[in-house]
């Protein structure tokens, strides 16, 4: 009987024991109501029991029954800690002050100080916007790209270009998300600016590996962009006056604490600096672009909120009213956040993505429009499960539906004539792209934790379409089509669809270091037709089809990570590998832009891509920043290309180097400095020259390609800011004068191989009277300069 | 269509080079064995047909390609009946047939070309050229009263009339001002024309270029068939290759000549066949 007794009693102490509870909430800015992404809140006296928010402010963890004090802190923010005494659910919000602007807390990281060595995560990088904007840019603009280019594993394919390419990945293989809606051209003039007003982004994070099963649809990284939500708590303006461009943002409470409006735009006006180009044919043009960001939420309660974003962006590019073009992106997102309970969260997404360009030829006799576009409509549902402190749960699921309409040409009559171009269309292209995932974040002991998942993804390709059927095992040429097979509305053309298996491992040597491993596989079932390397506004997408099949890309990851100095100082080192499958490159000389049978022009084949990444960074004091080098190879083999042998893709670039400083002089004065260093890119050079049809013409030999290099690139930006006085306590501003190529070193954009008259590669017979010798040479183009800007910068709250 | 792309950039990079530099710079390249260049017309014209082979050149070498005069070139009918031996020509370094051919319109032909026993083919089709019921000029000021704007000043010459063949057809305009060919890139770009935008009749299809007062202006305007007209785009892409990131990378264009004993060793170049039509117009003033 006492026996039983005991045992009774040792169960009933057990469970009361082991009786654990759910403390929940959000964390958010104390000033402007703005959710804090990956802020941390723990239990003061074991900060192994907590956990960071979502991208949604909300965090979730039990607890035993007993008294806590729970501390919430996130970096810039003053820490804050609560007492609380557990003996039920708890439902706690948190509301950070920032921190008065301190010489020790400059820093370059927006996550937990140890974060790189304690989480599972690695081959991602988070970069807090204030650092974005710190850093000196091309013309003062403010570029989220152009930064995430000084990161390890991301290149650019050129000076000036936004496009990236990460881990020898093409710069279409990059999933770029703003508020969750796809951006499928992120830049403004051919690359020289991006889309995004930095103004209204508060989070930036890349995956370079190690994706989690929540991301698909693209083969090397997830840019994830979450935009500003708004001042909910007060009425807040901001802006600035650059040498080429202009912008306001402006942050409205509709309800305090409940709702929010935010609003924030640009334009540049390069075209007024056209008019005093000496070439009258340069002073009529038109040349800008503008865009325009929204965001309005809702907080219904503490279990649902609603928000509604949008984008809109446009560039125009004309010569007088004989030629326009234009094109731009608009996304839509509405997103539901709701509380099941405190360990269930649920975000529901409806999304729209629209990209499209269009020209005008204004010729007499022979004007037309050319309008080209593709949109994308999007649902997803993505539940974060707390199952315990040891797992969460991530699952959900996603369906897109695609239209492609590459190509719909009008004639355009004059008003003298009509025009002789007829009216021409291309087949438009449907999809519909589904995806289910799951994933666990697993804390195993203290010293192992992993984050795994799969993801199954699938692809339809629809009618109405109409397919070329060709000979069995003869090229896919027009001369070897043997019948053409229409499918209706909605028919099935053809379906991929596979798993996707994701793996991240992360085990601790001690509290200071770390290693970790990751897997992911990827599927890619949209690429872009071109040749080039750098994107284009009519760049094509094309989705798998029945000919051309979704691009499988698999990666493995190793990395080394370690803190000093009480996380003063981060150093990590990361190896990849990264193989692709059903890589299509573009046969010599065949036509994209207007070819309905594109799989006449492709060849199938492979890439593979290695490298080490190795990376020093301070994230604390007076002076930050980070120097990067990254050691890498990128090939392909593609059949039909190179006589079949590897060769290296264009974006190639053995070794990359980026150094990037801040450092605070005073309260008022701050400095800031980039160095980059790239090998020069592959290319491919004449070895002859020959004349045809009376054009001096280059001879290359079509056995090899890029095996020959650009010269090696490297550049220096400074940039010094400084606080002015302000007479109003709520309006700040400030001067940002910074230099762009301090060194004037002239990075060739081009090499040319041409003839050239009088040693003069600008030669203008007009200008310079006739000419005396002419000779073959090559022609070095570089960009830009030295290039001095300075940009005003104020904000009133 | 194929070459908005080449104006877009053009566009955008005259505003660029504006702020931006160019030099020559040193690039040590290697060098490849010599190719045979072969360039040649059959035209249905009553004429002596021509062809140039030549050899060509390391890329830094100055002057003019090397003949190669030990070609045995023959043209042939579709049934391989030989029409014409041709011979070389020491003081122009061309060959060109014995007499004056003159070629059907319709009919098929074969140049082979015999080069160190190897034997290299081109085949092409004499088409049936355009109509051209009239072309006429309008000055600046007329366009301009027409509502019309344009590029450059002077005059601009429009044709009328209707293609003969069927599908898609392209076609070489070849446009001497005073006597000399205009032979820029721009020129050459702007000179090669397809039919695929464009319906069966046309009215009022400009001519490219603009011409002054004065200029006697000779048109020639010749048919190509598909594999030329993909030749010279290509090399036109070539010719514009800045080899920048917008651009592909660089390939040779895809010629028409076929290497039959040694598919490895293509020549560079082209043979065209063409039938060809000719017209002269002077500009005069209004006044």
């Amino acid at each position: 009987m006492q026996f039983r007794i005991t045992v009774l009693l040792f169960f009933i102490t057990s469970t009361l024991y082991a009786q654990k509870f759910t403390v929940s909430g959000y964390v958010k800015d104390a000033g402007s109501g703005e959710v804090l992404i990956g802020a941390t809140v723990v239990d003061k006296t074991q900060p192994g029991n907590g956990m960071a928010t979502n991208i949604y402010g909300y965090y979730s963890f039990e607890l035993p029954k007993g008294e806590y004090t729970l501390v919430a802190s996130y970096v810039g923010y003053s820490t804050k800690e609560v007492k609380v005494d557990i003996t039920e659910n708890v439902a706690l919000n948190f509301n950070l002050d920032q921190e008065a602007s301190s010489l020790q807390e400059v820093v370059v990281s927006a996550t937990r100080s140890d974060e790189n060595v304690s989480s599972v995560k690695m081959s991602t990088e988070k970069l807090q916007i204030e650092r974005i904007k710190s850093m000196p840019a091309l013309f003062g603009e403010v570029d989220i790209i152009k930064s995430l280019q000084l990161l390890p594993g991301v290149s650019t394919a050129g000076e000036g270009t936004s496009g990236m390419f990460v881990r020898g990945g093409s710069s279409d293989q990059n999933l770029i998300l703003l508020d969750e809606a796809t951006v499928y051209n992120a830049s403004h003039l051919l690359g020289f600016f991006s889309v995004f007003n930095p103004d209204a982004v508060k989070n930036v994070e890349i995956y370079k590996g190690g994706i989690p099963a929540k991301y698909g649809g693209r083969i090397s990284s997830i840019l994830d962009i979450q935009m500003r939500e708004g001042n909910n708590q007060q009425f807040q303006a901001s802006g600035g006056i650059g040498s080429i461009s202009s912008r306001l943002t402006a942050e409205i409470p509709i309800v305090k604490d409940k709702s929010s409006l935010l609003l924030s735009g640009r334009r540049t006006y390069a075209d007024v600096f056209l008019a005093f180009a000496k070439d009258e044919n340069i002073r009529n043009n038109t040349l800008y672009f503008y865009d325009f960001n929204t965001k309005f939420n809702y907080r219904f309660s503490d279990k649902n909120k609603i928000f509604v974003s949008g984008y809109f962006g446009r560039d125009k590019l004309g010569f007088q009213d004989l030629f326009g073009f234009d094109w731009g992106n608009t996304t839509f997102s509405t997103r539901w956040n709701h509380l099941f309970s405190e360990k269930l969260f649920l975000n529901t997404t409806l999304l729209f993505s629209n990209f499209d360009y269009g020209f005008d030829v204004n010729s007499a006799g022979a004007g037309f429009n050319w309008n080209s576009g593709l949109q994308e409509y999007n649902l997803k549902m993505d539940f974060d499960y707390f199952l315990n402190n040891n797992n969460t749960l991530f699952f959900g699921a996603n369906v897109i539906y695609h239209v492609f309409a590459p190509a719909e040409i009008t004639s355009q009559e004059s008003s003298s004539q009509e025009s002789n171009v007829q009216d021409f269309n291309l087949q438009n292209d449907f999809a519909v792209e589904t995806a289910l995932y799951l994933s666990n974040q697993h804390t195993i002991t203290d010293k192992l934790s992993m984050e795994y998942g799969i993801r199954y993804s699938s692809f339809a390709k629809i009618g109405p379409d109409s397919v070329s059927i060709y000979q069995n095992g003869q090229p896919k040429r027009p001369e070897n089509e043997i019948r053409t097979n229409a499918y209706g509305n909605g028919d099935l053309v053809k379906h991929y669809g596979g798993f996707e298996p994701r793996v991240g491992i992360r085990y601790m040597v001690n509290s200071k270091t770390s290693l970790k491993a990751s897997y992911n596989r990827m599927r890619q079932y949209l690429q872009v037709a071109s040749n080039a390397t750098a994107g284009f506004p009519t760049d094509r997408w094309i989705p798998a089809d029945y000919h051309i099949k979704p691009v499988i890309g698999d990666q493995v990851a190793l990395g080394y990570f370690r803190n000093l100095q009480d996380n003063a100082w981060e150093i990590s080192v990361e190896g990849y590998y990264k193989w692709l499958q059903n890589v299509v490159d573009f046969l010599p000389g065949e036509d994209v832009l207007l070819n309905d049978r594109i799989e006449t022009a492709v060849a199938g084949g492979i890439a593979w891509s290695y490298g080490a990444e190795f990376m020093l960074r301070k994230n604390i004091g007076k002076t930050t920043g980070w120097l990067s080098y990254t050691l890498s190879r990128t090939q392909r083999q593609i059949e039909g290309v190179a006589n079949g042998d590897p060769y290296l893709a264009r974006y190639d670039k053995p070794h990359d180097i980026s150094l990037v400083l801040s450092h605070k002089f005073s309260e008022r004065l701050s400095f800031s400095g980039n160095w980059v260093y790239a090998t020069g890119a592959a290319v491919s050079f004449p070895e002859g020259r020959y004349i045809m049809s009376g054009q001096n013409i280059p001879y290359y030999d079509d056995s090899k390609r890029n095996t020959s290099r650009m010269p090696d690139f490297h550049r220096m930006d400074l940039g010094l800011t400084y606080e002015l006085n302000s007479r109003w306590k709520r309006y700040s501003h400030e001067l940002t004068l910074s230099f762009y190529n301090v060194y004037n070193r002239k990075n060739p954009f081009s090499i040319e191989f041409r003839q050239v008259k009088n040693e003069d590669p600008v030669y203008n017979e007009e200008q310079d009277g006739p000419a005396t010798s002419t000779r073959p040479a090559a022609v070095k183009t570089a960009l830009f300069g030295i290039i001095p800007s300075v940009t005003y910068n104020f904000s009133f709250n | 269509m194929k070459a908005n792309k080449n104006k877009i950039l053009s566009l955008f990079f005259a505003i660029l080079l504006s702020w931006s530099c160019q030099e020559i710079i040193d690039v040590d390249l290697e060098q490849s064995k010599t190719n045979l260049v072969i360039e040649g017309k059959i035209e249905d014209e009553n004429s002596l047909q021509r062809i140039k082979i030549s050899q060509s050149l390391n890329y830094y070498d100055t002057g003019e390609m090397k003949p190669f005069s030990d070609a045995d070139i023959s043209l042939l009918d579709e049934n391989d009946n030989l029409i014409s031996q041709y011979i070389y020509n020491p003081q122009d370094s061309f060959y060109q047939t014995l007499d004056s051919v003159r070629l059907e319109i319709g009919s098929e032909y074969k140049v082979q070309i015999v080069v160190n026993e190897e034997i290299l083919v081109a085949k092409g089709k004499i088409l049936e050229n355009p109509t051209l019921d009239s072309i006429y000029y309008l000055s600046e000021e007329e366009l301009q009263n027409l509502g019309q704007q344009v590029i450059g000043e002077g005059y601009f010459m429009f044709v009328n009339g209707r293609l003969n063949n069927e599908g898609v057809e392209y076609f070489k305009l070849d446009v001497t001002v005073n006597d000399t060919l205009r032979s820029s890139r721009g020129a050459l770009s702007n000179s090669i024309l397809t039919s695929e935008f464009f319906g069966k009749e046309f009215r009022a299809l400009p001519i490219p270029g603009s011409f002054k007062e004065k200029d006697s202006v000779d048109l020639e305007l010749y048919t190509l068939n598909e594999d030329v007209y993909q030749y010279y785009v290509e090399f036109i892409n070539l010719l514009f290759n800045d080899g920048g990131v917008f651009s592909p990378p660089p390939v040779n264009p895809t010629t028409n000549i076929e290497n039959i004993t040694n598919p490895e060793n293509q020549p560079l170049g082209f043979i065209q066949f063409s039938s060809v039509q000719k017209r002269r117009l002077i500009i005069n003033s209004r006044d």
